[in-house]
């Protein structure tokens, strides 16, 4: 498509307008003036050669130019870079073969600052119908495409964080089912119910803690205080304190379970169901050469204290001993001694940082 | 409760957190087979190894470590090709398709009726 063709019609048609509007804006440098320093997009005029030669006054401003004379001349094609580069090369093209060549790109301020530009080449006819100059309109598009951009980003992580609460929806769901499973059981309907609603307060419990973190780290703190809590009497008979921790989420979990399980029996059979007290103290130390997370539970003062027989040990125990040595890769031991129940946790550090293996 | 199974039935149940592991494992040995548990898929390789009973094999998918169910399922396959696969997963979407031929698939959480149910098919056929 050649634009030579209809170019003097075009003139005469817009002389006519603009007679028919005001004869004064014919042939009017004022007009030319005003147009251009009312336009807020940034006009460029370039030689045939692609060298920059002219700069409307709201294109220095968007373009970010003080001295006008360090860019007169330069070569326009240099402004871009990479895709940009490619279609600004080709728009060059189109405008001489007398089309209208339009691309976006990103390049950067007299100033160094990125910008996203709308841009638009066309050739700048003589009286005789060849083109003289090249005429480029770009237009600042940064605003719209870092909303769009961002816009793209936050979709692309609602999506991603959709999938993954399902995930986890599904799973905390599966635990839930596992729990039933296992509370329920036995004539004592009342009793499992109770059980079952407290196991599942608790597991809700860490995950407000988790929720917080985004299921990064719980602090092992407030995993302390939200499994103690719902045991404490307000007379200060639990004491839990040790070191700032950081916790996997399924290590949350596993502790604010079993710290539940052991509040529990001690309310039932041991130091809480008298006068006792229950001493929570976690920390690290050096065991056997390896650099070791520990945590006791310590019951004193309470009533005489009977090994249950292994047969009489449930799923709470099994969630003391067995679920949180696995979620912590540590050993759990539990000793019955005559002035209370002890349970200690040892693992290596080492696990605590791991988030490789502990996620899911 | 314990129902008739053929005593050949020995399932591996192949799940990384620890309750839905020992609840399975409890559950299935409730109704009648006989199962295994392992916490990873090299545990389960390494067990794999060991025994020449196991008939079923029960995978999570989502599994941290060198492997994770799919891959399993398709190690078992390779190695194993008379083991029957079926394979778990809260991401009910896909993953039928992905598990290799005559591997089928139960959503998380699921139902012992239906694990079973589709233990006894998968066994039978």
């Amino acid at each position: 498509m050649s634009a030579t063709a209809p170019l003097n019609s075009t003139i005469e048609s817009l002389n006519a307008e603009l007679r028919a509007a005001d004869p004064r804006l014919v042939a009017n440098d004022d007009f030319l003036r005003g147009v251009l320093a009312g336009c807020g997009d940034c006009i460029e005029i370039l030689d045939l050669d692609g060298r920059l030669q002219f700069i409307s006054e709201a294109g220095k401003r968007v373009m970010e130019v003080d001295d006008v004379g360090k860019f007169s001349g330069h070569v326009w094609l240099d402004f871009w870079s990479g895709d940009g580069r490619l279609a600004a090369e080709r728009a060059v093209e189109a405008a001489k073969a007398g089309d209208i060549g339009r691309f976006k790109g990103r390049a950067p301020t007299a100033k160094g600052n990125q910008r996203y530009w709308d841009v638009q080449v066309s050739a700048i006819h003589d009286s005789t119908g060849k083109p003289s100059h090249l005429l480029c309109i770009l237009r600042d598009l940064t605003e719209e495409w870092r909303f769009t951009t961002e816009l793209k980003t936050a979709i692309e992580r609602q999506a991603l964080l959709a999938t993954e609460l399902h995930h986890r929806i599904k799973n905390t769901l599966a635990m839930v089912a596992a729990i039933a499973n296992q509370t329920i059981r036995g004539d004592d309907i009342m009793a499992a119910r109770e059980a079952f609603t407290a196991r599942v307060l608790t597991l809700s419990h860490a995950h407000d803690i988790l929720t917080q973190t985004s299921w990064a780290k719980a602090p092992i703190r407030k995993v302390m205080d939200g499994a103690l809590a719902p045991h404490r009497s307000g007379q200060g008979r639990i004491i839990a304190s040790g070191p700032d921790f950081e916790l996997q989420p399924r290590q949350a979990l596993a502790l604010s379970l079993a710290i539940h399980e052991l509040a529990t029996n001690a309310a039932k059979y041991g130091a809480l169901s008298g006068e006792g007290q229950v001493n929570v103290a976690w920390g690290a130390k050096s065991i056997d050469d390896v650099p070791s997370f520990h945590l006791t539970w310590t019951e004193s003062g309470g009533p005489p204290v009977i090994e249950p027989e292994p047969q009489r040990k449930g799923f709470g125990s099994r969630l003391i001993e067995k679920m949180l040595a696995n979620e912590f890769k540590g050993t759990v031991r539990t000793f019955y001694r005559p002035d209370g129940v002890v349970c200690e946790l040892i693992t290596p550090l080492s696990e605590l940082d791991d988030g490789g293996t502990n996620n899911s | 409760m314990t129902l008739a199974q053929p005593t050949s039935s020995v399932i591996l149940v192949v799940e990384d957190d620890y309750l839905l592991r020992c609840d399975t494992v409890q559950r299935l040995e409730e109704q009648g087979f006989a199962a295994l548990a392992a916490s990873n898929a090299d545990e389960a390789i390494a067990i794999l190894e060991q025994r020449r009973d196991v008939t079923v094999i029960f995978t999570d998918i989502d599994m941290p470590g060198s492997m994770d169910g799919l891959k399993l399922a398709h190690a078992v396959r390779g190695r194993w090709p008379p083991i029957k696969i079926i394979a778990t997963s809260g991401d009910a979407d896909l993953r039928a398709n992905d598990l290799p031929d005559g591997g089928r698939f139960v959503a998380k959480p699921y139902s012992f009726q239906q694990l079973t149910s589709v233990i006894r098919e998968i066994t039978l056929a």
